[in-house]
């Protein structure tokens, strides 16, 4: 084999690995290039189709605790506020298309449905939040991608027009996997600290 | 700026883009010196995923192991490929083992690449982090590993008709004798006896009608492949 093969040979070849490879990451048509790896599957049928980063299951939820024993209490005030799932559908509803920027690489756009934060702390007793602490029904990480179990939230995100506890997306009752009974969906916020199966939100008082 | 671009040559002996390369080459090298870490050579929890057992594996396994079976294969892939030419009277475009060698190639990379897939590795993280089940092996990839065996199995069986007019065409600027040996090309008179010769030589033993011997057309039977095969062999010494 000359010299001018074997450049062509390895030169070839990382073409080859890049159209075999580079659609996962441009998206769109080309990802039908990237032939050896799954592509072109549905998450499942319906509104729920879009992508997560970590599922019920592997998050600990359990059943019994997101069944109609949920309560979101609320937190910050002069006491605690215990609300229901239909005590927050009777609230104020507030409908956003907005998208889901995740860590691991993907984004998602979607129509979510649910109480602001606003109407959440004002719920609570706190007229001006300083900042928010979301605590999620999933179980504590204790390993080195870290612990998502919670989030803070500072004052501008909580007090965003958009930013919400989401109910709902594309029309119907989030799925378990998307944070059924509640999740918290924030503009600009990464997908990570948008927790799902929200239990509590304790609001600091300015 | 050609004027300064041929100074800076004279000065420096290369283009400007060599030393860029040179100066990131060793600013990469020098950053691994500065950071390196003997302990990073070594993994305390599992022994087996050190990068220095790898690095020492490597070297055993691959220099006294691996390379001399695949230096084998390819030892006998070259009297297979000696006993075709012999059969075809003449050099071939493309040396006959790069038939095989190159399909191996390209299997064996995407094979490697697609293993963890294949095998499931990790199949637990990512079915945890996306509610699906890990694939299995999807379609075009068996599909392509048949290819390339089809590919090899083809060659073996026979001179391909792409591979039949090539006696003449060895002489040709970018052929393989001429790249090989770096000569001048031939002038028209010495291509013309080159030519000439091997026609007699190959026409000699045959009738008229089988000169090309198109082992792919017999096994095609499709129109245009068969119409190319027609052309080439009246063309030929023709």
């Amino acid at each position: 084999m000359s010299r001018r093969g074997v450049l062509a040979l390895v030169g070839g070849s990382a073409l080859g690995v890049a159209v075999l490879t580079a659609g996962q990451t441009i998206g769109g048509i080309t990802r039908q290039t990237v032939l050896f790896l799954p592509r072109g599957r549905t998450h499942n049928d319906g509104p729920d189709d879009f992508p997560i980063n970590k599922t019920a299951a592997a998050a600990g939820i359990d059943l019994a605790a997101i069944g109609s024993a949920w309560r979101l209490t609320l937190t910050g005030g002069s006491g605690p506020v215990l609300l229901d799932r239909a005590a927050l559908a009777a609230m104020p509803q507030h409908t956003a298309r907005l998208p889901i920027g995740c860590v691991q690489g993907w984004s998602t756009t979607q129509t979510w449905s649910g109480v602001r934060l606003a109407d959440l702390a004002a719920a609570a007793g706190v007229r001006a939040p300083l900042s928010a602490r979301v605590q999620s029904l999933q179980k504590i990480a204790d390993n080195r991608i870290g612990d998502y179990s919670h989030a803070v939230l500072q004052a501008n995100q909580v007090l965003d027009r958009d930013a919400m506890l989401a109910l709902r997306v594309n029309g119907v009752d989030l799925s378990l996997d998307h944070g059924y009974p509640a999740r918290i969906i924030v503009p600009a916020l990464p997908g990570v600290h948008n927790t799902k199966w929200v239990s509590s939100i304790d609001f600091q008082a300015r | 700026m050609s004027e300064l671009l041929a100074r800076f040559r004279r000065f420096y002996g290369s283009h400007p883009l060599h030393l860029l390369t040179m100066v990131a080459g060793f600013s990469l090298a020098g950053y691994i010196l500065f950071t390196f870490n003997p302990k990073a050579l070594w993994n305390p929890h599992a022994w087996w995923q050190s990068i220095a057992v790898w690095l020492v594996a490597a070297v055993i396994f691959h220099d006294f192991a691996l390379f001399p079976l695949y230096a084998l294969a390819d030892r006998l892939l070259g009297i297979a490929a000696m006993r075709q030419r012999r059969r075809r009277r003449g050099q071939l475009r493309v040396p006959g083992r790069n038939h095989v060698r190159i399909p191996t190639l390209a299997s064996g990379l995407t094979l490697l690449m697609f293993w963890p897939g294949i095998v499931k590795q990790g199949s637990a993280t990512y079915s945890a982090a996306t509610g699906q089940n890990s694939a299995a092996v999807p379609r075009p990839l068996a599909v392509a590993h048949r290819g390339s065996v089809q590919r090899q199995r083809l060659w073996l069986r026979g001179p391909t008709c792409a591979g039949s007019p090539s006696c003449p065409r060895r002489h040709e600027p970018g052929g393989p004798r001429y790249r090989s040996t770096g000569r001048h090309p031939p002038t028209t008179a010495r291509l013309h006896a080159a030519e000439r010769r091997n026609c007699r030589h190959r026409l000699s033993p045959r009738p008229l009608g089988q000169k090309t011997a198109p082992t792919l057309c017999s096994l095609q039977g499709s129109t245009a492949v068969n119409t190319v095969c027609a052309m080439e062999a009246l063309r030929e010494c023709g």
